[in-house]
């Protein structure tokens, strides 16, 4: 994948320093109408309408809106060369435009990442391919998503009592969060959610192990399955371009540690490992057989401090702490 | 004989080596590891990504470089 070639290589890291590095994702740049999308547009294009197709790739401007650079590449060299041609233009350009400020007219008026739970569970996952056993050597690639819960959703997940046998059923929408959202086959490239009446199995049990003062230990297990024709995209913002089916089944073990005191997870481990069948239109599946099906398994941990991104479908967690544009 | 033809007419089904859809909790810790990102895998975390536009042009502003952008389908620091 991209990021891997390009940005694992020492002398694109090294040149980087002599940037401020960004990330974004760029659909929503190209076609929203928000202060934060045009003015990237104006920059880019010259013009603030929205632009088809895609403008992926790595870009270098200032925050006067000069556009000092752009590639579309995973060749290490070729990235290098446009920074330093970019560089170059930056060292050429009036200090003005070098000492501008940062533009009032491009800060966004909506954006997921308002919904950041902050003193809830934040989670990020990681997909991969398996095979029948962990001792063999992990498939590539690997694929990363989020998964968010609110403060206010945590107690789903926990028995009522501190004693060591306690358990109960985790709230069955926090599990069918995971199944829509979180346990589907973006291992190799972007692919629709599960719609809610796809999920044909959501369950987990949460059991205390142990209890070291204000500290349980959880242990988790359980199973979701879903499936669909195809023909229900989950209200994605797209659909695939024929009505494939797909399923994918999974089954759960994991461990997590509950600070009773200051009610947050210290740390949560979670493995969903199963089946999968069929493909959507851009996840990479399309040289399988339809109906053949394939081992895949997830990682779900507390993401690192500070790692805001949002939840590929968060829009469609249907959670009234998520905050939708106006 | 029969195995063959079977081979033949059958649509292909799980394949030899994919999972059961139970995870003892015992193998947990070694799917944990199996499933979690190598180093090289996740080697431009090394770099101090703001993580949207706006983020990155507030402290490009009076920082005497210019911003570097990085855009993908899907968020890059996320699923893509």
């Amino acid at each position: 994948m991209g990021r891997r070639s390009v940005w694992s290589d020492e002398r694109v890291v090294a040149a980087s320093e002599r940037f401020v590095p960004a990330a974004d994702e760029v659909w929503r740049l190209q076609r929203a109408d928000d202060p934060e999308c045009r003015w990237f547009r104006q920059a880019v294009r010259g013009a603030p309408a929205p632009v088809e197709g895609s403008m992926q790739g790595t870009y270098v401007l200032t925050t006067s809106g000069v556009l000092l650079g752009r590639i579309n590449s995973h060749d290490p060299e070729r990235v290098l060369n446009m920074l330093e041609r970019a560089l170059g233009k930056w060292d050429a350009l009036p200090s003005e435009d070098r000492a501008a400020p940062a533009p009032h007219g491009a800060a966004p008026a909506h954006r997921w990442e308002d919904s950041y739970p902050r003193d809830g569970l934040v989670l990020e996952r990681w997909a991969r391919d398996v095979d029948s056993s962990p001792s063999e050597e992990p498939r590539t690639p690997v694929n990363q998503d989020a998964v968010w819960f609110a403060q206010g959703e945590l107690s789903g997940f926990l028995p009522a009592v501190a004693a060591i046998g306690a358990s109960r059923e985790v709230d069955r929408e926090l599990v069918v969060r995971l199944a829509r959202f979180a346990f589907v086959d973006n291992v190799r490239g972007q692919t629709l959610p599960f719609s809610s009446k796809a999920i044909t199995t959501a369950r987990m049990r949460s059991e205390i192990t142990a209890v070291d003062g204000d500290v349980w230990t959880l242990r988790l297990s359980g199973r979701t399955a879903a499936a669909t024709d195809g023909s229900d995209p989950g209200e994605a913002y797209w659909r695939s371009e024929r009505d494939w089916p797909r399923r994918l089944a999974v089954g759960l073990a994991g461990e997590a540690r509950w600070d009773a005191r200051t009610r947050r997870f210290r740390s949560l481990d979670l493995v969903a490992i199963g089946r999968r069948s069929g493909r959507t239109t851009f996840n990479g599946r399309s040289r399988e057989e339809p109906e053949s099906e394939h081992g895949i398994g997830f990682l779900l941990q507390i993401a690192p401090p500070g790692h805001r991104v949002a939840p590929t479908y968060v829009n469609l967690y249907e959670a009234p702490w998520v905050k939708m544009p106006d | 004989m029969l195995a063959i033809l079977l081979s033949l007419v059958t649509p292909c089904a799980l394949p030899q080596g994919a999972p059961e859809l139970h995870v003892a909790q015992a193998d947990m810790p070694a799917w944990r590891e199996h499933l979690a990102p190598r180093a090289a895998e996740v080697a431009w975390r090394a770099i101090p990504w703001r993580q949207t536009l706006s983020a990155g042009l507030r402290d490009t502003a009076g920082s005497g470089r210019p911003m570097l952008l990085w855009l993908m389908n899907g968020h890059p620091l996320g699923c893509t």
